[in-house]
């Protein structure tokens, strides 16, 4: 059963910045390459000096290999200005791209989602990049990629406050989306419980009273007392925030849907992926308000709806389906950006 | 003529040799660029680099056939 019928058009991807390494950078194997040059001139010397000017076969030589030796030394220069100029970095809204010319006919592309970015610190170290004002950025993130360094960019200060504006604005418009989704409860669960006569008065009184001493949930409390049942709970919370509930523990799930989420994040958030469609990827939670929601959204790359189910029983599921081992899984994301195709790097 | 025919030979392979280099790097200039970025120089680059090569080239073989019939 998924509330949602219809997930909101994704926004479009656009370029923010591109990012190369400083000028510096190239100037510096150029001028190795233009040290090449030298075995010529000394030759070119060698040749007047010694009175060899007046063989015809000796000038000609000095022409002929000459131009091939220059041709040589352009393509060497050449060769360094396209790795230097193909090393390029792409912030766009919602991704960091990392492609690199790492020698010719060696590519190497990567891509970091914003949302999972953890980490952005900035470097400057040396004289010259101090004084030309270039350093290294590096980007931790949490996905397969580990981190992303942008090494020799001009500004790396700005560079770095661009990216974690760009990641603040990517998860606050995921929070934002997902969030809509749950309405804010505008009734309390004890309220919910005895109007659906599950609880009367004195009961949510006593039971409230122990929430202020304790400081526990309330629903915890009452299932102590038993004064309710967790059936009785899981409906009035789906009641309280307005998506379905699902009693869990007559629920199969495939252990292929159990790979669309992590370990950590399960366990984190007391939630349990149960099944898939083309919107979006069903999940049971146990405490959904739209703070929870809004972080899990954000965590994951695809479309959530959401069903209520018992804590206990989600945690037994969670337990049970990742058989007791913390196994990382990457969020699925088959989708390639657009921007990868768009940029032709595909 | 044994010197000039060897003279030749050598320097036919050396320009083989060169025109493999400037072949490859036009290659990973056209495959691998991103043209659709904004401000995108490698075809000027590309257009240049190829037309110094073939000047230079040009050049030193009229500075050879001159050299050689002075």
């Amino acid at each position: 059963m998924n509330q949602n019928n219809s997930t909101p058009p994704e926004k479009p991807e656009k370029i923010e910045k591109v990012y190369r390494r400083h000028i510096l950078n190239l100037l510096v194997p150029i001028s190795w390459s233009v040290m090449v040059l030298l075995p010529f001139i000394v030759v070119i010397i060698f040749v007047y000096r010694l009175g060899y000017t007046s063989e015809p076969l000796v000038l000609m030589g000095l022409w002929l290999f000459g131009g091939v030796y220059i041709i040589f030394v352009l393509s060497l220069m050449m060769m360094q200005w396209i790795i230097w100029y193909l090393d390029i970095w792409v912030l766009t809204s919602n991704h960091l791209i990392d492609t690199q010319l790492v020698s010719l006919f060696n590519r190497k592309i990567a891509h970091i989602p914003l949302n999972q970015i953890q980490d952005v610190q900035v470097g400057v170290k040396g004289y010259l990049p101090a004084i030309f004002r270039f350093g290294d950025v590096t980007v931790q993130s949490a996905g397969k990629e580990g981190s992303f360094k942008l090494s020799s960019i001009s500004n790396p200060k700005e560079a770095a406050r661009k990216i974690r504006k760009l990641c603040e604005a990517y998860q606050h418009q995921n929070l934002g989306e997902a969030a809509q989704k749950i309405i804010r409860p505008t009734q309390s669960l004890g309220n919910i419980l005895v109007s659906q006569n599950k609880l009367s008065h004195s009961d949510l009184t006593a039971a409230l009273n122990q929430q202020q001493r304790d400081g526990r949930q309330l629903g915890k409390i009452l299932l102590e007392k038993n004064l309710i049942t967790r059936e009785d709970l899981v409906s009035a919370l789906g009641s309280q925030y307005h998506i379905p509930s699902l009693d869990l523990s007559r629920y199969e799930i495939d252990p292929k849907i159990i790979k669309r989420m992590s370990y950590d994040t399960a366990v984190r958030y007391t939630v349990i992926p149960i099944s898939q469609s083309p919107e979006a990827l069903t999940v049971a939670i146990a405490h959904p308000s739209p703070e929870t929601i809004g972080e899990l959204a954000a965590q994951m790359d695809v479309p959530l709806a959401f069903m209520v189910a018992d804590e206990d029983y989600i945690k037994e599921a969670i337990r049970g389906y990742y058989q007791g081992a913390n196994k990382p899984v990457s969020s699925s994301d088959d989708d390639s950006p657009t921007t990868l195709e768009d940029l032709g790097l595909e | 003529m044994s010197a000039l025919l060897l003279t030749i030979s050598v320097y036919t392979i050396f320009v083989l040799l060169i025109a493999v280099y400037v072949a490859i790097n036009a290659y990973n200039l056209v495959r691998f660029r991103l043209d659709r970025l904004e401000n995108d120089c490698s075809k000027m680059m590309l257009f240049i680099y190829l037309t110094v090569v073939i000047t230079i080239f040009f050049i030193s073989i009229i500075g050879a056939t001159i050299s050689y019939n002075l």
